[in-house]
């Protein structure tokens, strides 16, 4: 893949559209999921991801080969979902008509697939309490696994900046999630990568 | 009591050596707000991190190409567009630049009247010079014959014109019948 994806971009900076096409199939998943968290809506996110890689195609020349092309791509997009956030603020949409995309797995048993839609659902609903820095903060760390300093250049803040938008978005999701619950829920969760010490 | 450490080392993803940790559990045996918020932030962090990347719908690279190839066509006629904005404002220009050359040389509506009327005056003065020169020619002459002189000569003229008529006529029926 690496091999030959410096193949596609030298030949896309020289103009050849179908080696670009080959990148837009390698690079759907990650940047239609990046609108998608950013938007939460279906039809937005296929909007916000066609114009991510028309955008990518145009400065394509302006490209550094240096930089990580996925960081490059992942950056247009959070940049445009959050202008594009700004511009219309969506309304509030709850669980169950959350639009979900299409979840890639194999055969999974329609229980699965139902508590795998809910949860889908419940992050979206989480996230939109969320401004938009704050919101693409938490998708890049939690979805993309960058740090902090790769969160700092995409979004164009500083490394405290960063630190202190996670720091409010968490508490602000906890909160959230902790609103929707009828009674207080067991303690005792399990932590994991990028977790809290705490847990 | 100064919950802002705790927060910190609940929300935050720095490493907490064994007294931290003690400490912490501490602190959430005792605190109700910051155990909510460790069982808040626990449970939204294990589905931040249990969460799937969501797939574009089927023929998303197909639709991407149609997009593009819109676009390049609008981009297309764009600039067909602008180069025929550029071309029809240079050719207009140079229309108003050339006619601001022309007009001055050209004659003003009055100018054409006086120029017809002039020549209309020049024609009827050409016909009164030779009605004034042909009339006392004419009474001379009429004055030469009796009356009588010029019937015979007219007649003379319309019988010779008769006889040319008829030979005319003779000639081209019998090169009607020679075909």
């Amino acid at each position: 893949m690496a091999d030959n994806e410096a193949e596609w971009l030298a030949k896309a900076q020289q103009g050849d559209a179908q080696a670009f096409s080959k990148l837009v199939e390698a690079y759907q998943v990650p940047v239609y999921n990046l609108c998608y968290r950013m938007l939460s809506n279906s039809e937005d996110a296929e909007d916000a991801a066609q114009e991510t890689f028309l955008r990518a195609y145009k400065a394509i020349k302006r490209y550094d080969p240096q930089r990580k092309f996925s960081t490059w791509l992942l950056s247009i997009a959070s940049n445009y979902c959050i202008d594009r956030y700004r511009r219309r603020r969506l309304p509030s949409t709850p669980i169950e008509s959350m639009p979900q995309g299409e979840l890639p797995d194999g055969a999974p048993s329609i229980e699965s697939t139902v508590a795998r839609h809910e949860t889908q659902g419940e992050i979206q609903v989480l996230l939109e309490v969320l401004n938009p820095h704050d919101r693409a903060a938490v998708i890049m760390r939690y979805w993309y696994e960058y740090s902090y300093e790769e969160i700092a250049e995409e979004l164009d803040l500083s490394i405290s900046a960063v630190k202190s938008r996670l720091h409010r978005a968490r508490r602000a999701l906890a909160a959230e999630w902790l609103d929707r619950q009828p009674e207080a829920p067991a303690l005792g969760v399990e932590r994991s990568r990028h977790g809290s010490p705490a847990f | 009591m100064d919950h802002r450490p705790f927060e910190h080392w609940l929300l935050d993803e720095q490493p907490l050596d064994s007294e931290q940790q003690r400490d912490l559990e501490a602190h959430l045996a005792e605190c109700p707000d910051c155990a909510r918020l460790a069982q808040g932030w626990g449970r939204v962090e294990a589905l931040l991190q249990g969460a799937e990347h969501v797939e574009p719908p089927q023929g998303f690279v197909t639709r991407w190409e149609a997009r593009l190839a819109r676009q390049q066509a609008r981009t297309d006629r764009r600039l067909g567009l602008l180069l025929f904005g550029v071309n029809a404002t240079a050719a207009t220009l140079l229309l108003i630049l050339w006619l601001t050359d022309l007009l001055p040389t050209l004659p003003t509506p009055a100018g054409v009247l006086a120029s017809w009327i002039d020549a209309l005056t020049s024609l009827f003065a050409f016909a009164k010079v030779v009605l004034e020169v042909a009339k006392p020619l004419l009474q001379t002459l009429f004055g030469a014959l009796p009356l009588s002189g010029w019937l015979t000569i007219a007649a003379s003229l319309g019988a010779f014109l008769l006889l040319w008529i008829a030979t005319l006529r003779q000639y081209a029926s019998r090169q009607g019948a020679e075909r």
